[in-house]
């Protein structure tokens, strides 16, 4: 009786262990499945990612093709070198739109491409990170105007330089002007035409400022207002503008300057992804 | 009657026949578990057909090819010199390019020689990318393990 229940013993036991094996083994199918799932999403996800940094490099290019502004970080400087008026206006606008035109009918769905050009072309508004200055055309790209908005006193000093093309550089009238020697809007205006200094002073830019030059036949009118906005309007002939902020330091973080938030949008409905972006046009 | 008693409770000459039936029962059990078990683990290691990795290569040689300008040249022979000297020896793979203009005309397209083989996994992806100021390409890749 003893070796009969030996037995039985036995074999329930052998029947256990490899009840248990089966279990494992279900385990490890299940696992498998659910692994194959996720790895699958993560694959979806490195596509559409490639997909939005393409789109990213895309724009950039046509930025750098068609916009003639030429953008670059200097250390912790920032400098926008651009014609006024830019006459460049409408062969970017047309190739933001033939590009948006293209990437729309190309990502019609799964990913579903988009990008949002007005946001872009209507004024071309250029964003400085991580200070939040915005340079920008008000009247429209391809106008006579170009702004420089700050958020707050968190630059340095403005810089700017005319190179007249040929036309005559006149005096520069100081209309309404406000020299300072300290405070935190106490912020140093620099002024050259063709690399020449006409201005150098620490200006009160908590209050209008309105700086004229004398350009050809015509004038070049500065306008500074709380807090900090510079305005550079041209009533003269074409002029290129080289206009360098100055800025402080944001704890090492790396200076950008990029179009709009939310520029280009990226829809994935069958995953449920769904991304948005905007393009650093220089770093 | 004393040897069907003796049968019955198992005292006499009839306990091979009982040993060979219960280790027949329990081969076919043991049998039945474990080959279960090996056809599930068998079966998980068919589902791992996703191989992030290769894919990511061919991504990233796209993308390098892109940022070097070199897609933008259609050119098949630099493309193909350009993609060999980045691509590690363990893969193979094809690249090919079709742009359209801004009227939406297909402005040109290019593919290298490679064949696609049939019984390997292929990973794939695709970027877009401008060429010039009125041209704008979708360029595809596709890579597998030597």
């Amino acid at each position: 009786m003893d070796k009969v229940r030996r037995g039985v013993l036995f074999t329930a036991g052998i029947t256990g262990m490899m009840m248990v094996v089966l279990v494992f083994a279900l385990v490890i199918y299940n696992n498998a499945i659910n692994s194959r799932e996720r790895t699958s999403e993560v694959g979806v996800i490195d596509r559409v990612n490639d997909i939005e940094l393409s789109i990213k490099k895309s724009l950039k290019d046509i930025f750098d093709l068609e916009a003639n502004i030429n953008v670059t970080v200097d250390g912790k400087n920032v400098i926008f070198n651009e014609e006024l008026p830019n006459d460049e206006d409408d062969d970017f606008r047309d190739a933001m739109d033939n590009f948006k035109a293209y990437l729309e009918l190309e990502f019609k769905e799964n990913p579903k491409g988009k990008i949002n050009a007005t946001k872009i072309t209507d004024k071309l508004p250029l964003t400085i990170k991580p200070n939040s200055i915005t340079y920008t055309h008000p009247e429209g790209f391809g106008g006579k105007e170009i702004n420089i908005i700050p958020e707050e006193f968190n630059f340095n000093a403005y810089e700017l330089d005319f190179n007249t093309k040929g036309q005559s550089s006149g005096n520069l009238n100081q209309d309404e002007g406000h020299i300072c020697s300290s405070g935190s809007s106490c912020i140093q205006l620099i002024i050259k035409t063709n690399s020449n200094l006409k201005f150098n002073e620490s200006v009160d830019m908590g209050v209008n400022n309105k700086l004229i030059l004398d350009i050809g036949g015509g004038t070049i009118v500065i306008k500074i207002q709380n807090p900090g906005i510079l305005i550079i309007e041209n009533n003269a002939g074409k002029v290129e503008v080289k206009s360098k902020v100055y800025l402080n330091k944001f704890d090492n973080k790396r200076i950008s300057i990029s179009y709009p938030e939310n520029i280009i949008e990226v829809d994935l409905s069958s995953l449920n992804i769904f991304k948005r972006g905007t393009v650093d046009i220089a770093y | 009657m004393r040897n069907k008693r003796k049968f019955l409770n198992l005292h006499c000459g009839n306990r091979g026949i009982i040993f060979t039936l219960d280790t027949f029962v329990a081969v076919i059990v043991f049998v039945l578990l474990l080959g279960l078990s090996s056809y599930y683990i068998g079966l998980s290691q068919g589902l791992r057909d996703v191989d992030l990795p290769t894919i990511r290569t061919g991504s990233d040689i796209l993308a390098l090819l892109d940022h070097k300008n070199i897609l933008q040249t259609m050119n098949v022979d630099s493309i193909e010199i350009n993609r060999d000297n980045a691509l590690p020896d363990l893969y193979d793979m094809k690249i090919k390019a079709d742009c359209k203009d801004s009227s939406g005309s297909s402005s040109g397209s290019i593919e290298t020689l490679e064949a696609i083989p049939e019984d390997k996994f292929i990973g794939s992806g695709k970027r877009v990318f401008v060429k010039d100021n009125d041209n704008y390409c979708i360029a595809r890749f596709f890579i597998w393990t030597k």
